[in-house]
């Protein structure tokens, strides 16, 4: 027996297809239903290529992942990423953000990883690298991640190095609907909320999401390693707001315009004084037009534009105290460093403008090309010595050819060439060949060369702090001290890296797969902080800057595992092994950065998920890095940490939802991450989240 | 009423044997003489009239096609008629005696023409082309008994099922569960499916739905216990504004869909059946030159009999699926009997 108030309902539907005219369907169906052309849907450029046809290996974490993992924000995803490491809030340096790094060179930014959503570039031009916890992007609204774990300049454009994030966020038309969603725990709180919606000829989404961080939470005040250690000052609140919106403007045209804001507040210092507690304004924004014209199902043209804008406020005068010391026996007072006495703010703007079309030739060919054109702007007082924006500019050109001489073999040939104004002209090129053993194995070989461009800060950096002598004064005496922190010399080179990669996949159906891949990667020029003398600076020798000094190889073997058993059950298993060797250089000395420990020897990480009944779903996490000292971070023991996450699904009113809990780190490891003072605990949070 | 003078063997054959179907059923007096109003048109049975639902598009290309079919020495079968085609005006009102005289047979092109043609009475007997199935069964039903079906035929758009399934098993071997996804159109088709389904071997999961907005999610759910989606031709499921979130959905649980035509395949199907205006018209040109001379008596409705199949090769690979050529599909679906439905 149905329940009372759905019986109206249900005559109403019968009482209406007895009326007539009162058809319960808009049109009856005709010839044209059969006859006519439809708009392409699933074009080229939104299919992904099949694992084994892959020029190199890749990671896809799909939604199902998302959620099993338990991620509390993005960058926790690329933990199950083979050779990625990933610790959370670094913010002893200017950007506050993760560390996600892959084979190595791990340092505050990632600068050395393309990071794209929905194709834009999300590379910070002042820095490098993404600023991970101020992208206005919500867990909810990835549709799925595919990393790839090679250089891929030729597919990805400039910076495609060690590896590429290449975001991929839910189609509007598909989270019709409201949802919302709670959590709340140690970690902090979140709501978000998102309404997709259509117009007769769009869909749209919009998402806003509140967000109070408590970043790490276990107290860190103590030594480690001989050293003192400080509780990180690392809270953040912040605000995202996304809209998507995909337009049919005809047949063959689709439009999709994306905006997003990201703004709040950070903490930031650890050192009184030096580095004092205090808050920073952070925001970011974008908005992205692309127009894609669907000439055949083979056969696309896009044209996208992006604007990015990233920026963070702060101050720090009234926090900074006059230092007092003596100096050959007479007591000197020095007042607040200008700039550092006054609000500072660094901007970062990034316009790019690309083109691509992508056809067929043939059964056995398949090409994409186009070019690109942008332009990077960069303020900020503090690092490149006034408030004037500098720019980059950079041009290219890229093209790949998938061409299938035989049946069983694939051949990947491309290339990028980019012309930009700190280096000049680059060609990355790369081949890639992938032999079908049977149809269920493959071997992919690979050779490839890609580039990462010095960023500005590194180029043209420019940092010179004037103290105020207070005390003594008199005549002869001088009243101020120039200390130059950062002088960048305008003269470097990209950092080049020389890709080999072998691979094997075997497909074990059911969406399963094992993938195995060993890579020899060497990078040469390295782009490395030293310190110099310039600028008649009050201690001499002391000035930060940037060369190109250092040659690293790179060995790394990878294994990851994906395997679905039954409908219920699915495992992930990934593990690497990375080894980095310093090579002879014409440098003196040893390198300032111990290049070989700044990626784990070795890392695992497992992710098992489990439907225990058709409401119930759990799911284990397990991530296990080595030691690790990462560029201007500590050196660190090994950490190992699992994760829990229970989830009860449930219906309401018409709509569905699930309550989780998830218990990150459960065995209360204190996992330090990066540095010292980041220990990471057991975090519990609580989530509901409801779609109607 | 007037019988017009018979002319020549081929008229007298006709009367004689009206005559003694008259004399035989005198029961059905009221029918022999509706029959023998019809005889009398017919002794010129030389003329196909040919009734568009627009002069435009794919009726011109059917009108084109049917001529050249009718016109080709090479179609004819031996000792076949030749056939000249005459169109009519569109319009509901019936044509006039003049437009109608020595017409044998109307072909009506698509839905609309159909429908006007449905209104006619005391016309010759009408072969419906370019028409979906369920539309042409409508018809019948609303017109209640006063429409036999060899005096109003058809040949449907829509690929024989054993077709479609056949095709499911030469693109995809090994998958077995088949998801379809009905609605109001589609619903009625059930009872025929389940022992198409069955005889090769498959099995079929499958939801109704009524309205737009139960699609997604009945479909995810499909989705999710199935290995291949069966698009049957719905005016709810599967129209031009669905298409769009209904490939996006297969596409992201990775399972592919078989349309049933040509542009759901350009959109992102991975594979259909279909048959052009140009192959129905051929099928259309052999069946009216095959008519017995006279009074034409046309067969029950037709499934096509010519027809092409599509892949999408972008998708197919995106699946990671190895699929024949086309015209090998083609040629193997030909040579498969077509179960009766």
């Amino acid at each position: 027996m149905p329940p009372r108030p759905f019986l109206p309902y249900t005559l109403l539907i019968a009482g209406g297809a007895l009326l007539p005219g009162a058809a319960a369907h808009a049109g009856a169906l005709s010839e044209s239903d059969f006859l006519s052309d439809l708009p392409v849907v699933l074009s080229a450029t939104r299919l992904r290529q099949p694992l084994s046809e892959t020029p190199a290996a890749m990671t896809v974490i799909d939604r199902e992942m998302i959620r099993d993992s338990g991620a509390w924000d993005v960058a926790d995803l690329f933990r199950l990423v083979p050779g990625m490491y990933v610790a959370y809030n670094v913010d002893k340096e200017v950007v506050p953000g993760q560390v996600v790094s892959y084979h190595g060179m791990a340092d505050p930014y990632a600068k050395r990883m393309q990071i794209q959503i929905d194709g834009r570039s999300v590379y910070t031009p002042l820095f490098g690298g993404p600023v991970w916890s101020n992208i206005p992007l919500a867990l909810e609204d990835i549709e799925r991640v595919e990393v790839v774990r090679g250089p891929s300049a030729a597919t990805y454009g400039a910076n495609s190095f060690l590896g590429v994030i290449n975001i991929i966020t839910r189609e509007p038309g598909e989270v019709q609907g409201t949802m919302v969603s709670l959590a709340a725990g140690r970690p902090g709180r979140d709501a978000t909320l998102r309404h997709g919606g259509r117009t007769e000829r769009s869909d749209y989404r919009m998402t806003l999401q509140l967000r109070g961080d408590n970043g790490y939470t276990d107290d860190a005040d103590g030594r480690f390693a001989g050293n003192p250690t400080r509780t990180r000052s690392d809270n953040k609140r912040i605000g995202n707001l996304s809209l998507r919106s995909d337009w049919r403007l005809t047949d063959r045209d689709e439009l999709q315009f994306q905006f997003g804001y990201s703004g709040g507040m950070r903490e930031t210092g650890d050192v009184p004084n030096n580095n004092p507690r205090r808050e920073k304004e952070v925001g970011s924004q974008y908005e992205m037009l692309r127009w894609q014209r669907n000439l055949g199902p083979d056969e696309q043209f896009s044209l996208r534009f992006f604007h990015n804008r990233d920026r963070f406020d702060e101050n720090s005068g009234g926090l900074i105290q006059n230092e007092h010391f003596v100096y050959k026996g007479i007591p000197v007072t020095l007042g607040v460093p200008a700039p550092l006495d006054g609000p500072l703010s660094h901007v970062a703007e990034r316009y790019d403008l690309e083109a691509q079309h992508s056809l067929a030739l043939g059964e056995r060919v398949r090409m994409v090309w186009g070019g690109g054109l942008r332009h990077d702007a960069v303020s900020s007082l503090l690092y490149m010595g006034s408030s004037d924006f500098r720019s980059f500019r950079q041009q290219n050109l890229f093209g790949n050819i998938e061409w299938r001489p035989l049946q069983k073999l694939v051949l990947n040939i491309g290339a990028m060439v980019e012309n930009n104004s700190f280096v000049g002209t680059r060609t990355s090129p790369r081949l890639a060949a992938n032999y079908h053993l049977t149809p269920a194995q493959t071997v992919r070989a690979s050779v490839g060369r890609a580039y990462r461009n010095p960023v500005l800060f590194e180029q043209q950096g420019n940092s010179r702090w004037i103290y105020p002598v207070l005390s003594p004064v008199g005549p002869g005496l001088p009243t101020s001290l120039p200390l130059q922190y950062l002088r960048g010399q305008d003269n470097l080179q990209p950092e080049r890296i020389d890709s080999h990669e072998l691979g094997y996949l075997h497909e074990l159906g059911h969406g399963g797969a094992l993938d195995l891949k060993y890579s020899y990667d060497r990078v040469s020029d390295l782009i490395e902080a030293y310190f110099f003398d310039c600028c008649a600076t009050t201690i001499p020798g002391t000035v930060r800057t940037f060369g190109n000094r250092r040659d690293v190889a790179i060995r790394a073997f990878e294994a990851q595992w994906q395997q679905r058993f039954g409908e219920s059950t699915q495992v992930h298993f990934g593990w690497a092994s990375t080894r980095i060797d310093v090579l002879p250089s014409a440098q003196a000395g040893p390198p300032p950065n111990a290049y070989d420990q700044t990626a784990p020897r070795h890392s695992q990480n497992l992710l098992l998920a489990r439907q225990l009944t058709p409401l119930w779903r759990a799911s284990v996490g397990a991530y296990r890095a080595g030691p690790v000292k990462a560029i201007s971070g500590d050196s660190l023991p090994a950490t190992m940490r699992w994760d829990l996450r229970a989830a009860r699904q449930f219906r309401w009113h018409g709509g569905s939802g699930e309550l989780a809990l998830v218990v990150q780190n459960v065995a209360n490891t204190g996992n330090r991450e990066f540095y010292a003072d980041n220990v990471l605990g057991r975090r519990a949070y609580a989530s509901l989240r409801f779609e109607f | 009423m007037t019988i017009a003078p018979p002319t020549g063997n081929l008229a007298r054959t006709v009367f004689s044997r009206l005559l003694r179907r008259a004399l035989s059923a005198s029961l059905a007096l009221l029918l022999c003489l509706g029959l023998a109003f019809h005889a009398g048109r017919a002794v010129a049975v030389e003329t196909v009239a040919l009734l568009l639902s627009e002069h435009s598009g794919h009726y011109i290309e059917f009108s084109d096609a049917l001529s050249a079919a009718l016109n080709d020495p090479a179609l004819a079968p031996a000792g076949g008629k030749t056939l000249r085609v005459v169109e009519l005006p569109p319009g509901s009102e019936r044509p006039d005696e003049a437009r109608l005289a020595g017409v044998g047979a109307i072909v009506a092109v698509g839905a609309k023409a159909m429908r006007i043609a449905a209104a006619w009475e005391g016309v010759p007997p009408v072969l419906n082309v370019l028409v979906p199935r369920t539309s042409y069964e409508k018809i019948l039903a609303e017109g209640g008994r006063t429409r036999r079906r060899a005096q109003f035929s058809a040949i449907y758009l829509d690929q024989p099922l054993s077709r479609q399934l056949n095709l499911i098993r030469q693109v995809l071997p090994g998958k077995r569960r088949v998801a379809a996804l009905l609605g109001p159109d589609s619903a009625p088709l059930l009872p025929r499916l389940r022992p198409a389904i069955a005889r090769l071997g498959l099995e079929i999961v499958s939801e109704e739905v009524g309205s737009e907005p139960e699609i997604i999610p009945a479909l995810s759910r499909l989705l999710s216990v199935s290995d291949v989606m069966l698009a049957l031709p719905d005016s709810v499921v599967f129209t031009r504004d669905t298409a769009r979130s209904v490939l996006l959905t297969t596409y992201r649980y990775q399972k592919p869909l078989i349309g049933f035509s040509q542009g759901y395949v350009n959109a992102g199907a991975l594979a259909a059946t279909y048959s052009t205006p140009a192959q129905i018209a051929r099928q259309a040109a052999e069946l009216l030159r095959a008519l017995p001379p006279g009074r034409a008596a046309l067969p029950a409705p037709l499934s096509p009999a010519y027809f092409s199949v599509a892949v999408n090769r972008s998708v197919a690979r995106a699946l990671a699926l190895d699929i024949p050529s086309e015209a090998a599909l083609q040629a193997a679906l030909a040579n498969l009997p077509e179960v009766e439905q």
